[in-house]
């Protein structure tokens, strides 16, 4: 009778624990890459989008993602004070000695008597900002331009110019 | 001392087309002098086409120290009902109200002799700015915050519009000057006058009144919707004593007091948001507050403060997403030049 009712105990049993095992390892597996890919798209949204490459990442998502990975989090310089203590918040990191300097808003405009009208610099806008047929003057638009100084450096005739958000 | 100088035919307004009246308006470019400088004739306009119309003409003061349109009414209170009378024969109506704070001024302008416009003594209280307010005292009708009175065919003006609007149709003089309490004293000044020429020490100086009005800079100049010039109390304010006398006050029932102490921590949740756009800048938290701290500057900055946060968060947005729309393209380019690069090689080594 203990035998009749052993032998299904123990085979259920079995492949229930084994089951279980399964969905644990693969709950884990899954469960903590969505969690940290939730996480990087909280370090993306403090960011401040410029996608001006200043902590050596190409853009945003690239840093928020490293910064996820262990990557220092003072290295953002258009978000400045601000960006680094909401970072040390949401990581429970903490914020280290130097402090970061209060970023001023800048936008990039394009001298026009000197573009030459090469492209250059829509190659090189992340956001694009920047608009204009080739061989004619290109205009950097005020409102999409996040100040990322990008176009700067491709530009042969150095026409653009960095200044103040008004 | 009123200096104007007549530039359009005089007009028999009650012979005249509702429409040519409201070009008249339109053309002296009359706007709302109680604060808002809305375009009257757009507000007529508005009103044109509801059911019922009724005109309200707004003489009630409510702001602390603030005489001038009570002046107006006793020095010119007939003008302005003849104006509460053309915008009425605009709107083609015979309900007609005048709201005036003072039952003297009442039994005054009665013996004007327009016996179609009622004359109503209302208590002053801070909420009569809000026209709703007045509305529901006046016609009981209740407006909806969402809604305009206007669509309701109710056209609430000031009573300093209403004298312009009455020179501007009837003798055809455009307005150039306003009545302003300066200081306590109520005299006609010039639009446009620079307000350091009227007052030589700026520093003290709210345009509008010490409650509601805005701190002077040097560049400012005496608008059509300045009623008064008065004196900065909130240079010597002292420190907040939590009495909460400021929320108690507030006609809208917003937590000014904690609205306040998070404006000076610059730190604004996503609800007291909410609490900063319900303020209508009554300014009663002001006129209540006994350590005299200006609050209604307060939430003025942190409004500000908030809506440049979010507008600075909706470009970031944008500019991710314009971002990850660069990438994608750049990703499909390059994959197309690989692939016509891979079939070019191909060719090249089938002729081989």
């Amino acid at each position: 009778m203990i035998e009749a009712l052993a032998i299904p105990v123990v085979v259920l049993g079995t492949v229930g624990g084994l089951l279980a095992a399964v969905i644990v390892t693969f709950d884990a597996l899954v469960g903590s890459k969505r969690a940290s890919n939730d996480l990087v798209v909280a370090v993306d949204e403090l960011l401040p989008q410029t996608q001006c490459a200043q902590c050596g990442y190409p853009g945003c998502r690239p840093y928020a993602e490293a910064v996820v990975e262990g990557e220092s989090i003072a290295l953002c310089i258009p978000g400045g004070e601000k960006t680094h203590e909401a970072l040390a918040r949401l990581l429970d990191r903490p914020l280290g000695d130097e402090k970061l300097a209060d970023p001023s808003e800048i936008v990039a405009r394009i001298q026009e008597e000197k573009c030459v009208g090469c492209g250059l610099c829509v190659v090189a806008c992340p956001v694009d900002a920047i608009i204009g047929a080739p061989q004619f003057l290109h205009t950097i638009l005020e409102s999409h331009c996040t100040g990322c100084e990008l176009c700067v450096p491709p530009c042969p005739v150095a026409c653009i110019e960095l200044e103040e958000r008004a | 001392m009123n200096v104007e100088t007549s530039e359009l035919p005089p007009m028999n307004w009650r012979t005249t087309a509702p429409q040519d009246i409201l070009e008249r308006i339109k053309e002296c470019k009359i706007v709302g002098m109680g604060g808002a400088g809305y375009p009257t004739n757009l507000k007529i306009a508005a009103a044109m086409d509801a059911k019922s119309r009724v005109v309200i003409a707004n003489g009630v003061e409510t702001d602390p120290g603030v005489t001038a349109d009570r002046t107006l009414l006793a020095h010119h209170g007939e003008d302005v009902l003849e104006g509460i009378l053309i915008v009425g024969r605009i709107l083609n109506t015979t309900s007609c109200h005048l709201a005036v704070d003072d039952s003297d001024l009442a039994s005054e302008l009665r013996k004007c002799g327009q016996h179609s416009v009622a004359v109503t003594p209302v208590k002053p209280s801070y909420q009569i700015g809000e026209e709703r307010v007045l509305i529901r005292k006046l016609t009981n009708k209740h407006i909806p915050a969402d809604a305009y009175p206007a669509q309701d065919g109710i056209v609430v003006l000031n009573v300093a519009t209403l004298y312009a609007l009455c020179k501007c149709v009837r003798d055809g003089i455009a307005p150039t000057h306003r009545m302003v309490t300066v200081l306590g004293i109520d005299e006609w000044h010039q639009i446009g006058t620079t307000v350091r020429s009227l007052i030589p020490d700026i520093r003290k100086i709210r345009l509008g009144s010490s409650a509601t009005g805005r701190v002077a800079e040097h560049s400012d100049v005496l608008e059509a919707t300045h009623n008064a010039i008065s004196q900065d109390h909130s240079l010597d304010s002292i420190a907040c004593i939590r009495c909460g006398k400021c929320t108690a006050a507030c006609p809208r029932d917003l937590p000014v007091e904690r609205m306040y102490e998070e404006s000076t921590r610059a730190a604004v949740s996503p609800a007291s948001l909410q609490n900063l756009r319900a303020c209508n800048e009554c300014g009663a938290c002001v006129v209540a507050c006994p350590s005299r701290i200006h609050l209604l500057d307060h939430i003025r900055n942190s409004r500000s403060h908030c809506e440049r946060e979010a507008v600075r968060e909706e470009n970031a947005r944008k500019a991710r997403s314009r971002h990850q729309s660069k990438q994608a393209r750049v990703r499909h380019s390059a994959e197309i030049d690989r692939a016509k690069r891979r079939s070019r090689m191909q060719q090249d080594h089938q002729w081989q």
